[in-house]
């Protein structure tokens, strides 16, 4: 299978699934060593970084979205930034600016944070929709366009956002449009007693991030996000995630369904964790797992299904999802 | 659904006349169902349109029937609930009393809109309410049995055709498009085999209605069910009697003097209310000449539903009946305009008559004024009738040398006693065109003979007409006086009476083999009870070896005919190997079957196709045999969830033969590879489910699969699969796990503000 993708798409480099599997494992644990618990918020994590898309992770402070981020970008050698969002802050804090350079008499462009592999948007519904939305073009264009000329952004190339709860004081909730760019929306959660515990004593010394050290590179993580692309997806997976995807627009209890680039990313996704996985192929389970962290934060529950429950949950959309799924017959019925 | 109420209840028409019911079937129908349909629509809650329905017809069936007891008209009151109960008895009364096609009087419409009343609502609450619009056949099969039940020579298939395909049309409507390919096969598999079945097993058409309160169905002509009681399998009690007449008596019903029309009836008597039977009137045409010797019979009825009462001939007085009983004049037949003779016990008072044969001889040729309509015969009767009654009496002078002539002529070795052969050859029943296909055939039973004897004596100027009753049945253990004579529905006999002048009428028997004895085996008298008479009378010339021995006939049971009479036949030979039980039983057992059955051919094609390699036919068959064992197997369900699901459902080597399945599944439908399932490894898997769900579980599944009527499973859909990522408020049951690697995903606390 492998060789005959490698046969295929001979000028992209490809590795074994085998291999691929123990390379994820490896960058799963060592960000594990941080974020005690949480394996699958990191798979997730992980999972989008393979499918190059950007991830929002929205949680209450203090339960640890910044440090996975951190550690994840520790984990693979690349370049990392972090940019604190707050309301004063501009575009150009975050795509760079051209500078005067008395010696050459030139402008020169002084490239922003965005400029690195993994860049960490903390807090980002603090920052002003303007800001915002500066940030999140570049998200989805790859590249950044300062006083006429276009810089490329760094490949691989992911957003790791993190967002309070709206409800919280000072926050500009992100509208749905930019919601959309974001392939995957997942929550960190509080850590359960007895990894609680372990973080005490680990901490009481060090910062467990100063140990960590980097177990894949960019080269490599170039490597495994195509190999991830190369997934294969069977007829009856597509039209399981078209057919979640179509029930959503139809829902009596959702307002907005899932656009089509819901779809898209949400195929997409499944690839890489089918990856993660050793798989070659993509199985509806695949679809099953992602489909709230993809699909939730893109819809809009009607004001009926939402009453009675609190937007710092979501609303209800996370239950609705989950019974739209389970309602999905899953094509493979042989008289189907 | 109106139609199939309307086409089932069109089938009634055969055993009804004219057709105005049905518009009040149709009218009841529709109010009921519109009702339901109406308050399902607005309420959206199919129990509301139950329940609607439910009231509907209660007030329908007030507004129709009794209007004038009821507030408004249409709601029911006490008075309204006596109004209909009456209704209810006259309906009863009315289906007891009348013969077939009965005509449909208005208790009768009653019972019938009624029926059709809790039939829609029921029809409502299955096809609607329940969502089991398959069942919904049960109720409309009800209807369609009643007229084949009633009268069982029907085989008119067109009504059970339209019902049936309303039926498959109710199934199409009412079902989703994925149950409603499993609902068409099963009615289609149910038509074929409706229709097949019956070619396939022995006839059970010619069963009488209901084997157990047979009798004569009293109706204005008896003779009607007289065959069908003859060929029932086994015989049911009538009566039991004891009487001082040594070896028994005739008992007569009535008799049937009218042939103007066509056929031998009753001819119609008003009920004379003064006529009581405490002082029964002379016997027509009795001389004090004539020797009678007084007798006395105690009756017991225990099945028969008639309102005529059978006593020996000629009764002078009765006591101990209930109910008003009156005599009628001619026939000296008792009968009751409101009571019933089933349950009766009485004493009869009767004379028994004893001419001589020198009486019997004188009484010459003449025909008293007032008897010329029992000489009266249709303008279609056959000549054969006519010309074989002159070549049998030849040149025979007196009216009793004829008579005699043609009762030897029927005992004759020409003919044969068969209760079957009528019906196989279309000749049943005692009408003028059947006695010439009888004369030619020479094959029939006392119905024939007894008709075609008193048709025949007829032709030559005697007086005669046809009498309906019961053969003295079987003496008990011990012969003699206070001996218990039982009767039953074997015994129901037909016999000509022919008119003496001076002695009145006279009891032949010209059916072979059965019924009495040859009462004329001496040229003697008539009364075949009074043996000692016979044995003092030469033995005339018209004996042959097909008449049993004289005198000692009169004695002998009439239950055991001399095997020289006619050993092929006798009214104990069961002329149906398989009886009405066994047919119910089999039908009984092919519903209890057809779903397994249904389901065993889905079962084979799927291993004939897993051999073949489909991996998908494989795990359908594992899905639904879960599903049919009550274990949750929903196809929303992805494979792994569903082995996950099914895991504690199996031991070891289950397990493992489950997860050989699901990898060839998984290769197949999602890897697009070959996924080379073993069609063993289903059967191990089943195996080990069925093992663990308990035998009672493993019978229900087996026999009441559930897959066919809930294809998708979705009943088993209980939890949402929630808490993959995202903001789960809660944490449900995971379904994702099972992956081979680290696949998992985030599984979310519910946050909460603050703590930071």
């Amino acid at each position: 299978m492998v060789s005959n993708l490698e046969m295929k798409h001979e000028d992209v480099p490809v590795m074994p699934y085998d291999v691929f599997h123990a390379k994820a494992q490896a960058v799963v644990s060592t960000v594990e060593t941080v974020i005690d618990g949480k394996r699958d918020a990191v798979t997730m994590a992980f999972t989008v970084l393979l499918a190059q898309g950007h991830l929002l992770i929205e949680d209450v402070p203090g339960v640890g979205k910044t440090m996975l981020a951190k550690a994840l970008a520790r984990t693979i050698d690349c370049s990392v930034s972090r940019v604190q969002f707050t309301p004063d802050l501009l575009p150009a804090d975050i795509t760079g600016v051209s500078v005067y350079n008395q010696a050459t008499r030139e402008f020169e462009f002084k490239p922003g944070p965005i400029f690195a592999n993994i860049v960490i948007g903390d807090e980002i519904n603090r920052a002003s929709p303007k800001t915002q939305s500066a940030m999140l073009e570049s998200m989805e264009e790859g590249q950044v366009t300062v006083d006429g000329s276009t810089h490329r952004l760094a490949t691989p190339f992911i957003v790791v956002a993190t967002q309070n709860p709206i409800e919280m004081e000072g926050t500009y909730p992100l509208p749905e449009a930019q919601r959309d760019r974001f392939m995957a929306r997942i929550s960190m959660g509080y850590p359960d007693a007895t990894a609680e515990l372990a973080m005490l004593r680990q901490r009481a010394t060090s910062s467990p991030l100063d140990a960590v050290r980097p177990v894949v590179d960019s080269s490599e993580l170039a490597v495994m996000i195509a190999t991830a692309r190369l997934v294969h997806v069977s007829r009856a997976v597509e039209q399981y995630a078209v057919a979640i995807a179509q029930a959503t627009r139809s829902d009596r209890d959702l307002r907005l369904g899932a656009s089509p680039r819901a779809t898209l990313q949400l195929v997409r996704a499944a690839k890489a964790r089918a990856a993660l996985d050793g798989r070659e192929f993509v199985l509806p389970d695949d679809i099953d797992a992602l489909a709230i962290p993809v699909l939730a934060h893109r819809v809009i529950a009607t004001r009926r299904a939402s009453a009675g429950a609190s937007a710092l949950t979501g609303g209800n959309v996370p239950e609705i999802i989950a019974r739209i799924v389970a309602e999905t017959p899953v094509p493979i019925s042989a008289t189907a | 659904m109106l139609a199939a109420v309307g086409t089932a209840t069109a089938a009634l028409s055969s055993i009804l006349t004219d057709v105005l019911w049905w518009f009040s079937l149709m009218l009841v129908a529709t109010v009921v169902l519109a009702a339901g349909a109406v308050v399902r629509f607005v309420t959206k809650h199919g129990a509301w349109g139950s329940l609607a329905a439910a009231i509907a017809a209660i007030c329908t069936m007030t507004a129709i029937f009794a209007p004038g007891s009821a507030w408004f008209g249409i709601i029911p009151t006490f008075d309204t609930v006596d109004a209909l109960h009456e209704l209810e008895v006259a309906g009863v009364a009315s289906i007891a009393n009348q013969s077939l096609p009965a005509s449909a009087d208005v208790g009768i419409v009653y019972l019938l809109c009624l029926g059709v009343a809790a039939l829609c609502v029921c029809l409502d609450l299955l096809a609607l309410t329940w969502r089991v619009p398959a069942l919904a056949g049960v109720p409309l099969l009800v209807l369609l049995l009643v007229p084949s039940l009633v009268n069982p020579t029907l085989d008119d298939g067109l009504f059970f055709v339209l019902t049936a395909s309303a039926y498959v049309g109710l199934l199409l409507i009412r079902s989703r498009p994925s149950t409603r390919r499993t609902g068409v096969a099963i009615a289609a598999v149910g038509m074929v085999l409706a229709l097949i079945v019956p070619l396939v097993l022995p006839s059970v058409t010619r069963v009488p209605p209901d084997s157990g309160t047979t009798g004569t169905a009293t109706g204005f002509n008896p003779i009607i069910t007289l065959g069908d009681n003859l060929r029932q399998g086994d015989p049911v009690l009538a009566l039991t009697y004891t009487t001082t007449v040594p070896g028994g008596v005739y008992l007569r019903l009535t008799a049937l003097d009218d042939f103007r029309g066509g056929s031998w009836t009753p001819s119609s008597v008003d009920m004379i209310p003064d006529n009581t039977v405490d002082a029964i009137g002379d016997p027509p045409g009795l001389v004090e000449r004539v020797p009678v010797s007084p007798a006395t019979t105690d009756i017991t009825v225990a099945n028969i539903r008639s309102s005529w009462l059978p006593v020996p001939y000629a009764p002078t007085s009765i006591s101990g009946l209930t109910g008003t009983w009156s005599w009628e004049p001619d026939a000296l037949a008792i009968l009751s305009a409101n009571s019933n003779a089933r349950g009766q016990q009485y004493e009869v008072q009767s004379l028994t008559i004893a001419p001589s044969v020198d009486q019997l001889v004188a009484a010459g040729t003449s025909v008293p004024p007032g008897f010329e309509r029992y000489l009266a015969v249709p303008d279609d009767l056959p000549a054969i009738v006519a010309s074989t009654a002159l070549q049998v009496v030849g040149d025979a002078t007196t009216n009793y040398e004829k008579a005699l002539a043609l009762q030897s002529y029927f005992r004759g070795p020409e003919f044969t006693y068969s209760e079957q052969a009528p019906v196989d050859n279309g000749y049943d029943g005692s009408g003028a065109a059947v006695l010439g296909a009888f004369l030619v055939a020479k094959s029939g039973y006392c119905v024939h003979f007894s008709s075609a004897m008193a048709s025949m004596a007829r032709t030559l100027g005697i007086p005669a007409r046809v009498v309906v009753g019961y053969t003295p049945g079987v003496p008990g253990a011990l012969p003699g006086p206070g001996t218990e004579y039982r009767v039953t529905t074997h015994d129901l006999h037909a016999w000509p009476e022919l008119f003496f002048v001076g002695i009145g009428w006279v009891r032949f028997e010209p059916t072979p083999g059965r019924g009495s004895a040859p009462a004329f085996a001496p040229l003697a008298v008539d009364d075949p009870t009074t043996p000692d008479i016979d044995e003092s009378v030469p033995v005339p010339t018209v004996t042959d070896a097909a008449i049993a021995p004289t005198g000692a006939a009169t004695d002998a049971p009439v239950e055991s005919p001399t095997p020289s009479l006619d050993p092929s036949v006798g009214p104990d030979a069961p002329s149906e190997p398989i009886t009405w039980g066994w047919a119910i039983v089999a039908a009984l057992a092919a519903l209890l079957l057809a779903p397994a059955a249904v389901r065993g051919i889905r079962r084979s094609r799927r291993m004939v196709a897993t051999s073949r390699g489909s991996a998908s036919a494989a795990w359908d068959e594992l899905r639904d045999t879960a599903h049919d064992l009550g274990l949750p197997a929903a196809v929303a369900r992805t494979p792994r969830q569903l082995a996950l699901d099914l895991a504690p459902h199996v031991d070891s080597g289950g397990a493992a033969a489950l997860t050989r399945l699901r990898i060839a599944l998984e290769a197949e439908a999602f890897a697009d590879r070959a996924g080379a399932p073993n069609p063993r490894d289903v059967a191990v898997v089943s195996w080990s489910l069925r093992r663990k769900a308990g035998l009672w579980r493993t019978l229900v599944s087996l026999f009441a699969p559930r897959s066919l009527v809930d294809p998708t499973g979705r009943a088993g859909v209980s939890a949402p699969r929630a808490g993959s990522g995202g903001r789960a408020a809660s944490k449900p049951p995971r379904g994702t796990g099972g992956t081979d690697g680290p696949g998992h995903v985030p599984d979310d606390a519910s946050p909460r503000p603050g703590g930071d």
